[in-house]
């Protein structure tokens, strides 16, 4: 009976001591719950926040490029970084030799990399390979080795090679995702529009609460669609490319457009851009010279003096002069090409003939008050506004000028003393093509921005001449290359060519540089409704004259041209035409 | 002993409250109340395992889809370089093919007829579609899917 009374005091000593220790740890709980001190409240969430979550910025996927017909010239592909945390790996060695092969790196030396250090202590994360190939990142992914990271990294191809990519740009940058960015090009300029929008997201370690597919509410970049056929560029480039070899030219260009809409078909430069090679030397080549690369344009120049002086009404087909062959002005010597003199050619004749002391005589009779505004309105001396990085604006010198005098003011009736790009060239003798309206030239065709197509609309930039000039001029332009003793004769049958030529010395320190020039032929097709306008630009060819090297490769372009672009000879088209029918099928 | 009073004395045996009867009655109301708590803890243990597990599925299925994603477009690039203009030119003269040139093509005109060319555009990609979750659950729906659930926890237990 003791015993059992000394056991029950006993009992209830332990049940109140339990219990009071139970109380004083459930009141320091529920003051952790709901009385604890904010700063320490702030720092475990702190904690818990950085232990089981992690924020990453999820990226876009880049808008891709396509010529006019869908063909890719630029399309998402990924490389890989791979990376591993030792301390998740079991078996070292087996990993290291599974590794090893597919790395391309020893297998000692992987196996170091996965010991601790001298402390004991393993590190978190260790890069086994800063970029490694699509097919080799996969096989790694595949072998699912415990606490390996195989991560994504966005790269960019263009199948097409060299061929697009001056046009297109390239895609480049550290291996930070972010931090890669489009350079040149379609890729330089429309850098914002492809890049799309990336998105932070706050990524839950516990499964649960992982949102499901973050990837879905990131705006991926806009596909773009180029205003270029693949089929021209190609064709535009192997003709330059054959051309710059046979007349041992240094470089040129070769710019094919529609003067309806301002569209570029082809942009071919040489030398063009090995997309291999990033290094300093061979960057150089990224530059697109069709837009980037100035040059005093010559005798093709004198097309837009054509047309200004008709638009003007200073000058009509009835206006002649006395040519001497050669005058002074401004204290220097214009002289025709042969040096000789014509006699009393007529308005045409100056342009059939390319007479320097014609066109020099016209500029001087319009004067200064009409010539500059005019050259203006042709666009001369600003960059066109084509939508692609790198466009340089042209020089125009005018009256005021430190550099101006009266003999600049003439040698720019003929192409001399004033500075283009091959588009800008092109752009203003286009407005002779497409009935005295000048179309703003552009590059990119449509964006497709999810199931949304935005197309671009064909827009006028200026309308320097009337379609009456336009057509008195291009007249003119179809007798240069037509006439039995113009200098610029070539064949081409079946069809009617409107076109002119030029030889322009190439400016040095101190003057021109002796025996070279840049030889180039302007021209479009049909002469009479004309479809596509082509620049033909060889720098330096040992063949000198623009008749001898640049008309002959146009000529070897057009009959080329033709068959791709289907256009039917001269007859054929008269007779689709009576029909009622648009041979060219036109979107415009 | 009459009849009337054998029956009463029997019916307070049974019914009767005795000393150990209590301790019964204790002991069965723990042990409902342990079964209680076991029934809702094995409840809330198979809702949390059914959910992580459907979590690491939909883990495993984004990450597939980010995989097939990323190898569509590998594909893609594949292709569009078997397809570039250079290589195509190339197979092209090694089977024999050349230009044509213009005085080799042929135009025939079809009187009254127009042709209308198609305009070739790329096939935009579609726009990924967000479907909102549908909450159609029913009671004996969700207990099955639990049983179910449950079930094959155990054979896969039971297969390791």
């Amino acid at each position: 009976m003791i015993h059992d009374e000394s056991l029950h005091r006993r009992l209830t000593l332990i049940t109140i001591v339990l219990l009071g220790i139970s109380g004083v740890l459930l009141v320091r709980l529920l003051s952790f719950q709901f009385r604890m001190n904010p700063e320490i409240k702030e720092t475990l969430e702190t904690n818990a926040q950085i232990r089981y979550s992690r924020t990453v910025e999820v990226q876009p996927n880049r808008g891709q490029i396509y010529d006019r017909n869908g063909h890719l010239l630029a399309v998402n592909s990924f490389d890989y970084r791979i990376g591993i945390s030792p301390n998740q790996v079991y078996d070292r060695q087996e990993v290291a030799r599974q590794l090893a092969p597919l790395l391309k790196r020893p297998e000692d030396e992987i196996y170091r990399q996965l010991l601790p250090d001298d402390n004991g202590i393993y590190p978190l994360y260790v890069l086994l390979a800063p970029l490694v190939d699509f097919e080799t990142g996969q096989a790694v992914a595949d072998l699912e080795i415990d606490g390996i990271l195989v991560e994504p990294i966005p790269t960019r191809i263009y199948p097409q090679g060299p061929l697009t990519a001056q046009v297109v740009g390239f895609f480049a940058g550290s291996e930070n995702a972010r931090e890669r960015q489009g350079y040149y090009g379609v890729e330089g300029y429309y850098q914002l529009l492809l890049a799309g929008q990336s998105k932070r997201v706050t990524q839950s370690s516990i499964p649960g609460l992982q949102e499901a597919n973050p990837t879905v509410s990131v705006r991926d970049g806009i596909d773009l669609i180029l205003t270029i056929d693949r089929d021209l560029q190609y064709l535009a480039q192997d003709v330059l490319d054959q051309a710059v070899a046979e007349y041992g030219a240094t470089g040129g260009t070769i710019l094919i457009m529609n003067p309806r809409t301002g569209e570029i078909l082809a942009m071919a430069n040489n030398p063009n851009f090995n997309l291999d090679d990033l290094s300093a030397e061979g960057l150089q080549n990224a530059r697109n010279q069709a837009i980037s690369d100035m040059y005093e344009p010559g005798s093709v120049f004198k097309l837009v003096t054509m047309a200004m002086a008709l638009e003007a009404g200073t000058h009509d087909l009835t206006w002649s002069y006395y040519d001497p062959g050669c005058f002074e002005a401004g204290g220097v010597s214009i002289c025709n090409w042969d040096r000789r003199s014509h006699g009393n050619p007529t308005f045409a004749q100056v342009f059939i003939d390319s007479l320097n002391t014609g066109t020099a005589t016209i500029f001087r009779e319009m004067g200064l008050d009409l010539v500059y505004p005019m050259l203006r309105e042709f666009g001369i001396g600003s960059p066109t506004g084509i939508d692609l990085e790198g466009e340089a604006a042209g020089i125009l010198v005018t009256p005021g000028d430190p550099n101006w005098n009266e003999a600049q003011f003439l040698n720019n009736s003929y192409g001399q003393g004033i500075s283009l790009t091959p588009l800008q060239m092109l752009t203003a003798a286009n407005a002779i093509a497409n009935d005295g309206l000048i179309m703003q030239p552009h590059i990119v065709k449509a964006r497709i921005d999810g199931d949304q197509i935005i197309e671009t609309r064909p827009s006028a930039s200026h309308r320097p001449i009337s379609a009456e000039t336009a057509h008195t001029a291009r007249d003119i332009m179809v007798q240069i290359i037509n006439n039995p003793n113009g200098v610029d004769l070539f064949e081409s049958p079946g069809y009617t060519v409107a076109g002119k030529t030029g030889t322009a010395e190439i400016p040095a320190p101190y003057g021109y540089e002796a025996n070279a020039a840049i030889a180039s032929f302007i021209g479009f097709l049909p002469a009479d409704d004309p479809v596509v306008s082509v620049l033909i630009k060889l720098d330096r060819p040992a063949g000198y004259w623009g008749s001898q090297t640049a008309a002959p490769t146009f000529q070897e372009l057009v009959e080329r041209l033709v068959v791709l672009m289907e256009i039917p000879p001269d007859s054929k088209r008269m007779e689709l035409v009576s029909q009622g029918g648009d041979p060219f099928n036109r979107e415009y | 002993m009459s009849a009337a009073k054998q029956k009463q004395s029997w019916v307070k045996h049974t019914l009767g409250q005795q000393p150990w009867r209590s301790q019964t009655q204790l002991v069965s109301s723990l042990a409902l109340v342990m079964m209680v708590i076991l029934i809702i803890a094995a409840l809330y243990l198979i809702q949390t395992t059914t959910t992580t597990t459907t979590a690491r599925q939909l883990q495993q299925m984004g990450d597939n889809r980010a995989r097939l994603e990323r190898d569509n477009e590998r594909l893609r690039a594949e292709i569009a370089q078997l397809q570039s203009l250079p290589r195509v030119m190339t197979r092209a003269a090694e089977l024999g093919f050349r230009d044509a040139g213009p005085d080799e093509i042929e135009y025939v005109i079809v009187e009254g007829y127009r042709y209308n060319r198609p305009i070739v555009t790329p096939t935009p990609t579609p726009a990924p579609t967000q479907t909102g979750p549908v909450y159609d659950e029913t009671l004996s729906g969700w207990l099955r899917k639990q049983w179910d659930a449950f079930r094959q926890q155990f054979e896969e237990w039971r297969s390791r």
